[in-house]
């Protein structure tokens, strides 16, 4: 096989923390692909860029590239950076399917080491990367990983024993490195700092761990330097603040500004690891100016990675160990969100909930003033409504969100444009949920007009659109909201609908099979596509789709009605009949099946059973080919 | 004469042809109805929606 692009790159996130694997493979990427086919390149552009922001010196950014980079992706659920991941993967499919290169190769190396975001990358790329056209090497001294890379590599990836670079134990180390020189003992630590303590060569290792402190700390202060030389952004999550934590002089405030970045970009295992490093070198003084900060960041990072007993425990620690009034009130909001929000249905306590906004009200109100005290009371009352929406009384969830932003405008006019966002999103929510439809458009339009690189609220506008009949509308929504986001499985199905109403079948055919990439076992995607196919007369493609359903759902209805269509269209009777009255057992009113059973029940001569079925059609829904097979039947018997 | 339209009260007719009368037409013209008879694709219609489980939480401000 000829030999294509080949890519290696480093994963340890002592480099450039979260994506740094990823980020070094699109750094290496891009350029070629920019050069081969620019356009291809530039629609992932938002991905690219907010994986390696470095891009940004090689890809131009529209103002709205630019703003949808910027937003806060803080509060997003853990899956957004699953959507990342497949963003990366698409580019990367795409390139080589556009370019047509022999099999590319990429070797991710030191992934025992890399942030839980490079390997949930690497697993999306196992998962969907076809080893002819793309070989993925996962380099790790250990077999020990952990999910979702452990199950990506069992189900695709074979184990190969490499003989290891650095032979000897640590205790040969220890002495080839003791009967070393002293300058030669330093040149090796140095080594070992240069490489962001990643080198797996024992003997370097080993020579900075003999080095004495002062040692080490300087080594650390000129590796430092050179880093903050030449600025990369990616660094400043990774390497700078690893090096500041053991610089002469220890800093935590690289470590402050790399937790609140993860945070914002919804990094948050990161953000967490970044924080307690933190506190660790503040030795956790409540005095400290960056106490607040990183605990917040502890207690959200806890939180949105659902470790929601950690979370609990944190914030109650807080509670105990500090008086410090805004943290505080962010850790009884958090408490809210748990008992409103997060923790299993059976186990929500509303009355909780609102004894937590209370409290964290009260410490909210005791900080000095400032717009950002304003947003935070604003939010908690945004809680509050969720809470009231919960329990049944829309109407003051609405008065509440609507004080808010009342409140925002006047109180905060400075942030009004970024922290009315998710209030304007909620109202409309309740809107919805108290039918008023058209206020809730109102709402979705006021926010895009503030934000209109808000892939949500398109999606959101466009669900509304589509259920009100503005199909062409919710189109130009789902395009946007396809536009905006790195991929994600609800734009494109949905898209799919739209386009499949607006009879734009290969479009809602691409759309689907985006779709089955990002979810290979999206029930409603495959039937779906099914349907289109069987209606393409592309038995074949639609019998596969149909055994992917039933493979994982025995159950359901509309696959084994598809079953019987292609059991019918092969002419295969007693099959069809078998598959239609399976799909009836699992879902009496799949009204598909009935009408579909009544043309086989005509065929068997059984009018009267063709006619029961498609009376029970015609009794719940005024079904156009009920009717019509109806008809047909009727004039048949010379009775109509 | 069975009378195949619905009840004003929307119920089901009470009286249907029989098969017995069905089976009077040659089978022929049977497979020629039901070749004429329009398949119903099933289909999901309804659009998805992002859950609660991923849509944003609101964070407060450090």
């Amino acid at each position: 096989m000829t030999t294509g692009p080949s890519f290696v790159v480093d994963c340890h996130r002592n480099h450039a923390g979260p994506y740094t694997g990823a980020n070094a493979l699109v750094r290496a990427c891009v350029p070629i692909a920019w050069a081969a086919a620019p356009d291809l390149t530039f629609q992932h552009a938002l991905t690219l860029l907010l994986i390696a922001p470095e891009l940004g010196e090689l890809l131009p950014a529209s103002e709205l590239l630019s703003r949808a980079l910027s937003l806060s992706r803080e509060g997003n659920s853990r899956l957004y950076t699953t959507r990342l991941a497949h963003g990366v993967a698409d580019f990367l499919l795409a390139v080589l399917i556009s370019t047509a290169h022999a099999r590319a190769t990429v070797r991710f190396e030191n992934v025992h080491g890399a942030d839980p975001l490079d390997r949930e990358l690497i697993a999306v790329l196992l998962e969907r990367a076809d080893p002819r056209s793309l070989r993925i090497t996962v380099c790790t001294p250990t077999r020990e990983m952990d999910e979702p890379l452990h199950s990506a590599l069992s189900a695709r990836a074979s184990v190969r024993l490499a003989a290891p670079q650095h032979s000897g134990t640590a205790d040969d180390a220890g002495r080839r490195v003791a009967a070393l020189s002293s300058p030669r003992r330093r040149a090796l630590a140095r080594r070992f700092v240069e490489s962001d303590c990643t080198s797996g060569d024992p003997c370097a290792r080993r020579a900075y761990e003999l080095s004495d402190a002062q040692l080490r700390g300087r080594l650390h202060d000129a590796r430092l330097e050179r880093l903050r030389a030449a600025p990369t952004p990616s660094l400043e999550l990774g390497a700078i603040p690893f090096h500041a934590e053991r610089a002469s002089t220890p800093a935590v405030e690289p470590l402050v500004l790399a937790s609140a970045r993860c945070i914002r970009m919804g990094y948050y295992e990161a953000s967490l690891d970044l924080a307690r490093r933190g506190m660790r070198l503040i030795g956790d003084a409540t005095g400290d100016p960056a106490f607040g900060e990183l605990g917040r960041n502890i207690a959200f990072s806890l939180l949105m990675l659902g470790r929601h007993e950690d979370a609990e425990a944190y914030c109650r620690e807080i509670e105990s160990a500090t008086n410090e009034s805004a943290l505080r009130s962010h850790c009884a909001y958090a408490m809210a969100i748990l008992d409103a929000r997060l923790r299993p249905a059976d186990r929500r306590d509303y009355g909780a909930a609102r004894a937590w906004i209370e409290r964290a009200i009260a410490f909210g109100e005791a900080v000095p003033d400032s717009e950002t005290k304003v947003v935070n009371l604003v939010f908690l009352r945004n809680t509050l409504a969720l809470v009231e929406m919960r329990t049944g009384r829309g109407e003051e969830a609405l008065r509440l969100l609507s004080d808010g932003l009342r409140r925002l405008a006047s109180e905060a006019p400075s942030k009004y444009g970024t922290e009315s966002i998710i209030l304007l999103h909620n109202r409309a929510r309740v809107h919805v949920a108290t039918g008023r439809p058209e206020s809730a458009l109102d709402d979705y339009s006021a926010l895009l007009r503030l934000e209109p690189t808000n892939s949500e609220a398109h999606l959101d506008r466009g669900v509304l659109l589509q259920r009100l009949g503005r199909t062409p509308e919710a189109l130009a929504d789902y395009d946007a909201a396809i536009a905006w986001s790195p991929p994600y499985a609800e734009a494109y199905f949905n898209r799919a609908l739209a386009r499949r109403a607006l009879g734009l079948e290969d479009g809602a055919l691409f759309d689907l099979a985006h779709v089955l990439a990002l979810e290979p076992r999206h029930a409603a995607a495959l039937v779906n596509r099914a349907g289109l196919l069987y209606g393409q007369r592309e038995y074949a493609a639609a019998r596969e789709d149909v055994t992917r359903v039933l493979a994982h759902d025995q159950r359901n209805a509309k696959a084994w009605c598809l079953a019987g269509l292609l059991e019918m269209a092969a002419r295969r009777w007693p099959e069809a009949r078998l598959a239609f009255d399976r799909a009836l057992a699992f879902d009496g009113a799949e009204h598909t099946a009935l009408i579909n059973r009544a043309t086989l029940f005509v065929r068997e001569g059984d009018v009267a059973g063709a006619l029961r079925d498609l009376d029970a059609v015609i009794e719940r829904n005024a079904d156009a080919t009920a009717l019509l097979n109806r008809d047909r039947i009727l004039r048949m018997l010379g009775i109509s | 004469m069975a009378e195949n339209e619905k009840k004003s009260d929307g119920q089901a007719p009470e009286t249907v042809p029989t098969k017995a009368e069905a089976n009077e037409l040659p089978d022929e013209s049977l497979d020629k109805v039901a070749g004429g008879m329009g398949a119903a694709v099933p289909r999901v219609d309804h659009a998805s929606s992002l859950n609660s489980l991923t849509t944003p939480v609101c964070l407060s401000q450090g």
